[in-house]
């Protein structure tokens, strides 16, 4: 039975913290809307959908809080709500025929501490990506239409080791990057698969240079996943890249905006991703 | 590494522990109901599909190299095929990737010649040193068949139904490999190669079958699925199977989740390499929903699976179809 996979995953993992890791009472919230738009679909193991677009979009939450007083330790969640549309061919009669999956994303929980003694931006992280859908309730309600909708994800419970680092430039500029080593676990929640399908592990990376100008914050971001094993065939691997840009509209408060697009992708769709949000901080 | 065959799923009442219920929605145009499905497929709707685009080429300048173990051997271009006289023949093509969503089958009349007359012409000997033949197409797209199958014959065609072969079809020509599905039948070729040890395609790279020998499959193409239904009205159910080289003997139809099977009736079914087309004609008699499902057996006694969904996918689709009506 064909099912798809959704590798699009729009909202970032722990590398949105950034390697400077907060103090107690410290705080980071952010609430906002992600779309993903790819004119041609491509999934961990499915033949190309030829005639197929693909529209993604997903509202979040995603909170960050220093914990220590003795030592920067924080954690951070982001728990997204996704709808994922597949297009499923040209219009006819008037009506584009298209199926979507509506369902809670996937919850990342990190813990993240500083490794230097003045807390300064070299940090480690640990990372849970806990899926919050059942995959095998997705389209069961359309029997033989069943196998048309997107599947919400992987399905599959995740862990990843990230090591950050940041620098001020000196002046405004500053940067940081992230490494990072995601494990797939043999743990599906709610699903049963797909077949003999062997997701591999992943080296996952990021990395950042700023601008800080008054008001103003403007990053230019590279990120990316890569397999770790030869000849993958399901495993998505992507590099995307884009701006980030925050704007302070009242102290501590900025909207956010960024466009990310898929310079490379394999087993995975190659699109764009368009985001805007909330963020409150101090 | 995660290995699904090795997982271990965490089942909590069949969802995850803190899955939310989601909103599935499915927008389709209303379902078109066919009372008979043309035995020979219109050129227009015959199935177009490729692992990429279409290739875009100029054709007076092509020609397709057959090289025998690295070494190329001969060559024919157009006016090569342009000195034969092709033979018309009804061959049915299947998609390994259709399924009840990708109905990917269809059959028509094509014209050309079988691939060894064309070799026996170009002097080209076939070393029984060889194991496949191996292709590739202007789109890149390559993969390979056993040597053995050119007996069947493997055919070289141009023509579709009395006109020239689509670009979109596999134009200029296109091989046509009795008894495998579509990724063994290559389209615009660019090479062929004779090669002395297996060869992985490019759909093998992505763990599908490498054998690619057509399952028993049933698809049911009317009434659409969660189509609504007159009670006490007459409507015809009418679908495709097919098994390759394997001709159907039989098709079947329950609507008591497998409890009882009703033989279907066969519109058309000339035998081996070409589709069977059935039709139950069925007056429903209560209200409510139901679910109606197919199976097929072939004269060698294969038999379709009982999931709707196939057993592996990867290996093609060999399940019969299954679909919901409401009786209203």
């Amino acid at each position: 039975m064909m099912r798809l996979l959704l590798a699009a995953l729009l909202l970032p993992g722990v590398a949105e913290a950034g390697a400077w890791t907060r103090s107690l009472g410290s705080y980071y919230a952010k609430t906002g809307v992600d779309l993903y738009a790819a004119g041609t679909y491509q999934a961990a193991d499915v033949v190309s959908t030829e005639g197929q677009r693909f529209l993604g979009w997903q509202v979040g939450v995603y909170g960050e809080v220093g914990l220590l007083k003795t030592h920067p330790l924080m954690v951070s969640v982001q728990a997204p709500f996704a709808s994922n549309t597949l297009y499923l061919g040209p219009p006819e009669g008037g009506l584009h025929p298209r199926a979507t999956t509506r369902r809670l994303g996937d919850l990342r929980l990190s813990v993240q501490t500083s490794v230097l003694p003045d807390g300064g931006p070299l940090s480690v992280a640990f990372e849970a990506k806990i899926p919050m859908y059942a995959n095998d309730s997705v389209g069961d309600a359309f029997g033989g239409y069943e196998e048309l909708f997107p599947l919400a994800g992987e399905g599959q419970l995740d862990f990843t080791g990230w090591l950050l680092g940041g620098a001020s430039f000196g002046g405004p500029l500053w940067g940081e990057a992230a490494l990072g080593y995601q494990h797939r676990t043999e743990v599906f929640l709610g699903w049963n698969g797909t077949g003999d399908l062997a997701f591999s592990d992943r080296l996952r990376f990021g990395a950042g240079l700023g601008l800080t100008k008054g008001r103003l914050i403007a990053i230019l971001r590279v990120d990316g996943q890569k397999s770790l094993a030869a000849d993958d065939g399901v495993t998505a691997e992507n590099l995307s890249t884009g701006p980030v840009v925050l704007f302070d509209v009242a102290e501590g408060i900025a909207i956010e905006g960024r466009l990310a697009a898929d310079v490379w992708a394999r087993n995975a769709t190659r699109g764009m991703g368009y985001g805007t949000g909330v963020s409150i901080r101090r | 590494m995660a290995d699904f065959s090795r997982r271990r799923i965490l089942f909590l009442g069949g969802a995850s522990a803190v899955a939310l219920p989601g909103c599935d929605k499915l927008v389709l145009p209303p379902g078109e109901f066919i009372d008979e499905i043309p035995p020979i497929s219109a050129l227009e709707d015959f199935y177009r599909y490729s692992y990429s685009s279409v290739p875009q080429f100029d054709v007076d300048a092509w020609s397709c190299a057959i090289e025998d173990r690295g070494e190329v051997v001969a060559s024919f271009d157009t006016t090569t095929l342009a000195g034969y006289t092709p033979v018309v023949f009804e061959h049915t093509l299947q998609c390994i990737g259709s399924s009840p969503r990708l109905q990917n089958i269809d059959n028509a009349l094509f014209g050309g010649i079988p691939l060894l007359d064309l070799f026996d012409d170009l002097g080209v000997a076939i070393d029984p040193s060889i194991v496949e033949l191996g292709f590739e197409g202007m789109d890149g797209y390559h993969d390979s068949f056993p040597i053995d199958d050119l007996d069947k014959p493997v055919w070289l065609v141009w023509e579709i139904n009395g006109e020239p072969l689509p670009r979109a079809n596999g134009a200029p020509c296109r091989l046509l490999v009795p008894g495998r599905y579509g990724i063994k039948n290559v389209k615009w070729p660019a090479r062929l190669f004779f090669t002395d040890e297996p060869y992985i395609g490019y759909w093998q790279e992505r763990n599908w079958e490498k054998d690619g020998t057509y399952k028993p499959n049933a698809f049911i193409k009317s009434p659409p699925n969660l189509a609504t239904v007159a009670r006490g009205e007459t409507v015809a159910l009418v679908g495709t199977a097919y098994a390759g080289e394997d001709p159907v003997d039989t098709v079947e139809i329950t609507f008591d989740d497998g409890e009882t099977w009703e033989v279907c009736e066969l519109d058309y079914s000339p035998g081996a390499n070409i589709w069977t087309l059935w039709r139950y004609e069925w007056t429903p008699r209560k209200r409510g929903r139901l679910r109606i499902r197919t199976r097929i057996t072939t004269a060698s006694g294969a038999r379709s699976v009982d999931d709707p969904g196939g057993s592996n996918r990867l290996n093609g689709y060999d399940g019969g179809m299954e679909i919901e009506l409401v009786v209203a």
